[in-house]
Formats: structure tokens, C-alpha cells, sequence
């Protein structure tokens, strides 16, 4: 049962990484806009320059 | 990076042009607010906002100053209202609403300050928009009692977006829910491993880790629930969190104290759970409602159409609320204007911008305005003529350039001027709300009966386990979100069919109806009149002459003349005038003509004219007022439907009489010659419980009734006055919206009774000992998805 000293705090810290993992996306605005940016690839060069400049806000 | 310096009482970048001389606010009204807040700080010590110091030293006497104006805006609210003229309103953003309960201190705002004509609450966005009676608004008494409550608010500047709050919240909710959600996973591995039969030393280890990660589950996870709870004992109004929050913390003491006391029988596992799922639920909750306000309104009145339009030169397609000034948009036969903007070319013509006016006659369109001004006659508009969003071009297609777009145009207007009041939810307390009251007022007592009980024969801890469960079990929040949900959803599906629905109420008192009482003019009939088939047979001449009288004229006969006999090349007559209240006179080959209107022929069921030469009459039209073709059979459809049906018009009796012979109604119900206000006291008289109407003269009568419907084409007023305004269809729309509002009905009575099933059910069940808090964890959430489908079935079923 030793190996669970291993296991046990490389789940927890697994646990934890994801949770802040998704902490992070949440407030970097990666969940915002899930709709525009599949569609970036079609729109003209003029266009995608405006819509990168956008980007995730401060 | 820098960071910005922050106002001290929003949080909100202070712009540099203010300097930080003037202390860190970003604005004068912040700079009041938080000034009112230090004044009387003393008066309210529990302010939900921290006065803090001026740095600026003395506070200027801003309270009747303009700065006051930053939050406050005027409008005329109500656009041909008894009460219009200007009033103030201000909004503000309050924090941490879960419940109906919450919304029921809010109405009572009025009461307690009558200053206050009007208190709306949007639930979507947090917002209280408050409009004053008073000439000089005093926001900081508002605000005094506000915080009092427990509430914690900011003001929003007049120009404020709420977008940014309300994504800043849900961004919160997301990770509050990641956190418990992911809290919740790691202690059901432990709480397995222990199910599974752990060694004993092992099992203590998992029990402590299990109290160790429970930790930010209980104070973070749960904090929106104690806010709420403390709310719910400060405004006195027990509402649904405070049960849930009470089993929640009960049940967590109990569990650390088990914990230390060296017991391994803990609960924090189901009550992670338990948390974790309620969150989920109330997320998705919010999600759906989000999702149906934002759909654009004239998307959907629009049917989602896409729209050709140029810009720059360039072709391209978009919805109508992608449009600007300045485009040129096509808009094909048969279609509706998408903006307000002016005649600019013909089918497949489009000008280039700027090339200004060319020869009319391929420009020139027919459209149909009745959407907007009631007007059932088409008209024509000529190449740089104004045409109106929502007026429908009956042919040929057209190209409209843009002068106004979106909620700028006046179909705009009226479409959110609607949908403002509809979204701000009823602030009248809906039963479901005391319902659940009563309902948790009941567990609760239950819970410490239980928990006594047992105390008393030795078994504290089976009784707490039981009343725990209870707890956790009954839940009134089926009946709380089931209620408003099923509302929202059915004024969705109603704008989807076209009917534009004003406040939720309307469904309820759709079901009391038991009179239906009509308009005639317009409403029965087309209003479109037509030249009778028994008028005498004219020659060419005549016809022409009759026709150039008319020829300028927008009146009914004159459209009912032109459809009869034109077109034609008018005749050039001399001295053409159009005497008001008369008709047109000119002088044709030395004979002086005029239309005049004639007194009513019995016969006809519209007016009738005289043609006059030199003063003797040459010539007698009568016309005809058709009954719209569905209505014969609508009207026995509501009739089988056990509705009684009566006819309230302004016409002459006699032609409100000649209605029986066409349509299923008894005479003694038609009512005709009367006076607007003549017509209002019928409907209180006859205890009409719907009103149908289109035109100004329905105005009140549309106001009284307790639920009305303004047919398509509708004058504005009338459409402002009506609880229910149709968007497209004719009579049609009425069994349509009778069928919509018994599907409301159906769904809430549903989400009613499964709920008290569900709680009495399973209450028992839990007092009985047969349901454990785990498995009480694992139903209520389920309960609450049930009803969560049950009112989104709504729309899903009846559509």
C-alpha cells in the first residue's frame, strides 16, 4: 500500500492543476467567443487583422 | 504592466484627463455616491458599500448638482401614456439574486419611498431600474434603504454598459463551479475507496484528507449561499436558500465534528456533491435564460432572413442587425423593409452611392404600411421616397437605402420598448413564491421534529440524519425557476408565432377569460373597402373623370375606386383642390365636379359617395366592407370553444347590425355607434375578459380590457396600449394565442404538482429513514433537471 503515498498526492496535485488549469482560461476570456474564432480562418486578410488586434481583454 | 488607478467606488479605470488630483473617481457621481455614503455612515453603519475618505477634503454640495445626472436619465417613458412627460430613472446593478423572494422585497420599494413611481427588475442582468416621481431624485435615500436591506449595489452610469458585470459574474459562477466540481471528484475517490473496505488506519487517512480538501468547498464554494441566507434573515423573507444553506452548514459541522471527535462517518462527500449540483443546475439555469433574452428580437421578427446588400460597392448578404446607414439593401417582392431608409432603385438596378435622383419610373414601389400605421391600402413610393422597416413591398422588389438600423429604426423601438417591459420580470409576487415558503417553512419544522423526536429516545444522531436528508431533499427551487421558466418560454414561442407578448400575466389571466369582444372596422373586416356589385355601370369617360378627381387622394374609396377601374392617364383639371372633411372638387371642360361623401345606404356595410356636377348629383357609389375570409370561421371556432363573442364598434349601428347576416353572432351582441370612451365602459360593463382592436379609437378600450390584442397593422397607439400585439396573420392569431397560454398553464401546473409529489414523496421517505443524505444529494438535483426539461418542453412541444 506504500505506493499510495505516491499516488495519492499526484492525483491530488493532478486535481489541482486542472482546477487551476481552468481558472486561468476562464479568466483569460478563452471560453468568450467560442464561435468566431473557427470562423477567422475564412474572413479576408483585412478583417483578420481587426479581429486579432481585438484579442482577449486585459 | 501598470495598473490603472482605480475609482473607490466602482473599480473602474480612472480616465487620466481627470487627473489624480481630484482624488481617484472616476466620474463626479462616484465621487457623490461615496460622499453621500461617508455623510451617513453613522445613520447606516451596514452600508453593502465602505465609505471611505474624500481625499479632496470637503464634499462639495453635489446632491442637487448635475453630477447626480451621471446616473440619472430622463425619458419619456411609455410613449402615448397618460403619465408621459419627462421622468427620471436610474439603474442600479445589485449583486447576489437567486430567487423569487428576493424580488418581493424589491416590489415593496414603492411602498416604503413614494417617491418612486416605478421599480422594474431585470433578472438577467441584475439591473433595478427605478424611475422617481419627484422633480429633484434623491438617490442616496434609495440607496439608505437598499443597504439596509442587505443588498450589495453600485449605481450604473447613464452611459454604462452592463455587459461587462454580468460576464464578470458568470465568469465567477464558472470557476466557482470548476473548483467544487473538481473538490467533489477527488472526495468521492476517497469516500469509495472507504465504501470499498479500506484498512482501518487507512481509512482515517482518507477521512482527514476528505475534511482537509472539503475545507474550500464549504467556505468558497458556498459563499453565494450564506450571502444569500444572511439576506434572507435580514429582509425577514425566508426564501429557498436559506433551508438548502442551513442543511449545508449543519451538515458540515456535524461532519467536522465527527471528524474530530474520530468518527469516520462524514457526510462530505454528498455534500460536495450536493453543492456541486445545485450550482450546475442554477448555472444551466441562467444559461438558458441568457440564452433566450439574447436573441435579437428583429432576428426573429425577421424570420432570420439574410438581406443583399452593398456596401462600399461590394455585394454581400447579412441579417438585419448587421446593417448601417449608408447600405443599400435589396429588399425582394413580398419581403419586409429590414431599416428605415429611402427608395434608391429598382429590381437589379442599384444605384452607385451618390448618383442621386433618376428617372422615377423604374424605382417606383408598392408597399404595404399597415404593419406600422394601419393603413390597409398598399401605396406607392417613388425613387428617393422614405419607406419604414417593417412595411412590406408587395411588388417589384426593391433597393432601400439605410438611413436608420437596428433598434434605431421606429419597428425597432416598439420591439424593445416591449420586450424591456416583458424581460423585466412581474414584480408582483407570484404564488409559486409562497408557495415555496410554505414549503420550506414546513421542512424546517419537520427537520427539528424529526431531530427532537429521536433526541428523546436516545438516537440523536439517526435523527439528525434523517432531518438532514430532509433538508437537503426538498426543494422548492423546482417550483421557484420551474415558474419563470415556463413563463419566459412561452413568450418566446408566442414571438415566435408572431404574437408580441407585454408582461408574463398575460397567461394568467388569458385563462379567465370567458368574453371575447371585436372591433368591427379592421379588425372583423379588412377595412379595405371595395365598390359595391351592385354599383351602376360607368362609361370610360366617367371612370376616367372619377379616377383624376382622386387621383392624389390616400383614402380608402379612393384606393377602392383605383383597384375598381384604374389604372389610367389622368385627365389634366383644372383648379383641383381637396376640400378637408369633403372630398376633391375641380372644373373639367367648364362643369365644376365633386365627390362628395352621401348619407349611408342601408344596404351596404361601407360608406357611400356622390359624385356632383354643377351641384346636381350625377352619380351614387356604394361600398363594401369585407369580412375578413377567416373570420366566419374563426369566430364559431371560439364560439364551440364556449367563448362568448360581441362586436363593440364606432361604426353606424345598422352596418354593425348587417354583421349577423355574415357572421355566427346573435344581434343582440353587436354593439355599434359608440364612442371611444362609450366602448371602454362596455368592456367593463359586459365583463369582456379580451379586447381586439386596431385603431386610435381603441386606444382606451385596449388599455381597459384586462387582456388585449392589437391586430397587425394596428395604429402605434394601439399597439403601445395592447397587452399582446400581433405581429403578422389576421384573426387567426387569436385561438393561436388562447392555445400558447393553455400550454403555459399546462406546463406550470405540471412543474406545480410533480414538485409537491416529489417533496411530500420524498420527504417521507427520508423522515422514514429510508433515504440517506447521499441519496438525498443525488434526487434533489435530479427533481430540479426534471423540472428544468418539463418548462423547456414547452417550447419544444408546442412549436
Amino acid at each position: 500500500m506504500n505506493i499510495l503515498w505516491i499516488t495519492i498526492p499526484v492525483s491530488l496535485l493532478l486535481g489541482l492543476g486542472f482546477i487551476a488549469g481552468f481558472i486561468w482560461a476562464t479568466g483569460d476570456d478563452q471560453w468568450g467567443d467560442l464561435d468566431t474564432p473557427a470562423q477567422r480562418l475564412l474572413q479576408d486578410q483585412d478583417s483578420m487583422t481587426t479581429a486579432s488586434t481585438k484579442g482577449p481583454h486585459s | 504592466m501598470e495598473d490603472p488607478v482605480r475609482c473607490l467606488h466602482c473599480s473602474e479605470p480612472v480616465p487620466t484627463q481627470r487627473g489624480r488630483a481630484r482624488g481617484a473617481y472616476c466620474c463626479d457621481g462616484c465621487q457623490y455616491i461615496d460622499g453621500f455614503l461617508k455623510e451617513n455612515a453613522a445613520v447606516a453603519p451596514d452600508w453593502g458599500l465602505i465609505p471611505r475618505a474624500l481625499p479632496g477634503g470637503e464634499i462639495e454640495n453635489l446632491r442637487s448638482s448635475e453630477a447626480a445626472n451621471l446616473f440619472l436619465q430622463t425619458a419619456r417613458r411609455g410613449r402615448g401614456r397618460a403619465n408621459g412627460g419627462g421622468a427620471f430613472f436610474a439603474r442600479l446593478m445589485i449583486e447576489g439574486f437567486h430567487c423569487v423572494g428576493c424580488q418581493s422585497a424589491l416590489a415593496r420599494l414603492p411602498e416604503v419611498l413614494p417617491e418612486l413611481s416605478r421599480v422594474e427588475w431585470n433578472p438577467l442582468d441584475s439591473i433595478l431600474t427605478v424611475e422617481w416621481r419627484a422633480e429633484a431624485p434623491d438617490l442616496g435615500r434609495l440607496g439608505d434603504l437598499l443597504a439596509r436591506w442587505g443588498f450589495r449595489f453600485r449605481f450604473l452610469r447613464a452611459d454604462e454598459s452592463i455587459e461587462s458585470e454580468s460576464q464578470k459574474r458568470r465568469k465567477q459562477d464558472l470557476i466557482r463551479l470548476a473548483v467544487v466540481g473538481g473538490i467533489a471528484g477527488n472526495l468521492m475517490l476517497f469516500a469509495f475507496a472507504i465504501y470499498a473496505g479500506a484498512e482501518p488506519p487507512w481509512v482515517r487517512a482518507f477521512t482527514l484528507m476528505m475534511g482537509v480538501l472539503f475545507v474550500p468547498v464549504a467556505t468558497y464554494g458556498a459563499w453565494p449561499f450564506y450571502l444569500s441566507a444572511m439576506r434572507a434573515l435580514k429582509s425577514r423573507e425566508l426564501h429557498l436558500d436559506f433551508p438548502l444553506t442551513f442543511a449545508f452548514l449543519s451538515g458540515s459541522l456535524y461532519s467536522y465534528a465527527r471528524l474530530i471527535t474520530g468518527s469516520e462517518d462524514v457526510y462530505f462527500d454528498s455534500l460536495s456533491g450536493f453543492l456541486f449540483l445545485i450550482l450546475v443546475s442554477r448555472f444551466l439555469l441562467g444559461w438558458t435564460q441568457r440564452r433566450s433574452a439574447e436573441e435579437h428580437p428583429l432576428e426573429v421578427f425577421f424570420d432570420r432572413s439574410l438581406f443583399k446588400y452593398r456596401r462600399a460597392g461590394l455585394e454581400a448578404l447579412a441579417p438585419v442587425t448587421e446593417l448601417i446607414p449608408g447600405d443599400e439593401v435589396f429588399v425582394p417582392e413580398g419581403a419586409r423593409v429590414p431599416v428605415d431608409g429611402r427608395v434608391c432603385g429598382g429590381p437589379g438596378r442599384a444605384m452607385a452611392s451618390g448618383a442621386g435622383r433618376e428617372t422615377t419610373s423604374g424605382a417606383a414601389v408598392e408597399i404595404d404600411t399597415a404593419y406600422l400605421n394601419g393603413e390597409t391600402q398598399t401605396r406607392w413610393v417613388l425613387s428617393g421616397g422614405e419607406i419604414r422597416a417593417g412595411s412590406r413591398v408587395t411588388r417589384p422588389g426593391v433597393w432601400v437605402r439605410a438611413e436608420r438600423c437596428g433598434v434605431e429604426t421606429e419597428l425597432g423601438q416598439l420591439v424593445r420598448e416591449v420586450r424591456r417591459e416583458t424581460h423585466s420580470a412581474p414584480m408582483h409576487p407570484l404564488i409559486s413564491s409562497r408557495l415555496s415558503q410554505l414549503l420550506t417553512l414546513g421542512v424546517l419544522a419537520t427537520a427539528a421534529a424529526v431531530t427532537v423526536v429521536f433526541a428523546q429516545s436516545g438516537q440523536l444522531d439517526e435523527g439528525l440524519r434523517r432531518a438532514f436528508a430532509l433538508m437537503i431533499l426538498a426543494c422548492p427551487c423546482a417550483i421557484a425557476f420551474g415558474t419563470p421558466l415556463a413563463l419566459a418560454q412561452g413568450l418566446k414561442l408566442a414571438f415566435r408565432e408572431g404574437l408580441l407578448i407585454r408582461t408574463a400575466d398575460v397567461f394568467e389571466k388569458l385563462a379567465r377569460v370567458r368574453r371575447i369582444a371585436f372591433d368591427k372596422t379592421g379588425t372583423l373586416t379588412t377595412g379595405q373597402l371595395r365598390l359595391s356589385p351592385r354599383s351602376p355601370l360607368l362609361d370610360d369617360e366617367l371612370k376616367t373623370l372619377l379616377l383624376s378627381l382622386e387621383a392624389t387622394a390616400t383614402h380608402p374609396i379612393a384606393h377602392a375606386l383605383r383597384r375598381a377601374y384604374g389604372p389610367i392617364r389622368p385627365l389634366a383639371l383644372q383648379n383641383l383642390v381637396e376640400i378637408p372633411g369633403a372630398g376633391p372638387a375641380a372644373d373639367h371642360r367648364g362643369n365644376h365636379y365633386e365627390i362628395l361623401p352621401a348619407a349611408d345606404s342601408d344596404s351596404g356595410t361601407g360608406p357611400a359617395m356622390e359624385l356632383h356636377r354643377n351641384g346636381e348629383t350625377v352619380l351614387r357609389l356604394n361600398f363594401e366592407d369585407d369580412v375578413r375570409p377567416e373570420a366566419r370561421e374563426l369566430l364559431e371556432g371560439l364560439e364551440r370553444s364556449g367563448f362568448e363573442l360581441f362586436v363593440l364598434s364606432g361604426d353606424a349601428p345598422h352596418r354593425v347590425r348587417a354583421l349577423a347576416e355574415r357572421l355566427p353572432l346573435p344581434p343582440s351582441r353587436l354593439h355599434g355607434g359608440l364612442a371611444p370612451e362609450r366602448k371602454r365602459e362596455a368592456i367593463t360593463e359586459l365583463g369582456i375578459g379580451l379586447y381586439v382592436g386596431d385603431g386610435t379609437n381603441d386606444v382606451s378600450s385596449l388599455r381597459q380590457a384586462p387582456v388585449s390584442y392589437a391586430m397587425p397593422g394596428s395604429v402605434l397607439e394601439a399597439q403601445l396600449g395592447a397587452d399582446v400585439i400581433g405581429l403578422h396573420g389576421g384573426l387567426e392569431m387569436i385561438p393561436r394565442l388562447f392555445a400558447i397560454g393553455r400550454e403555459v398553464d399546462r406546463t406550470l401546473r405540471r412543474n406545480l404538482i410533480f414538485a409537491l409529489v416529489y417533496n411530500l414523496g420524498a420527504g417521507a421517505l427520508a423522515v422514514a429513514g429510508l433515504v440517506g443524505p447521499l441519496g438525498a444529494a443525488l434526487l434533489m438535483p435530479l427533481s430540479s433537471l426534471l423540472i428544468l426539461f418539463s418548462s423547456l418542453w414547452l417550447t419544444r412541444r408546442a412549436a
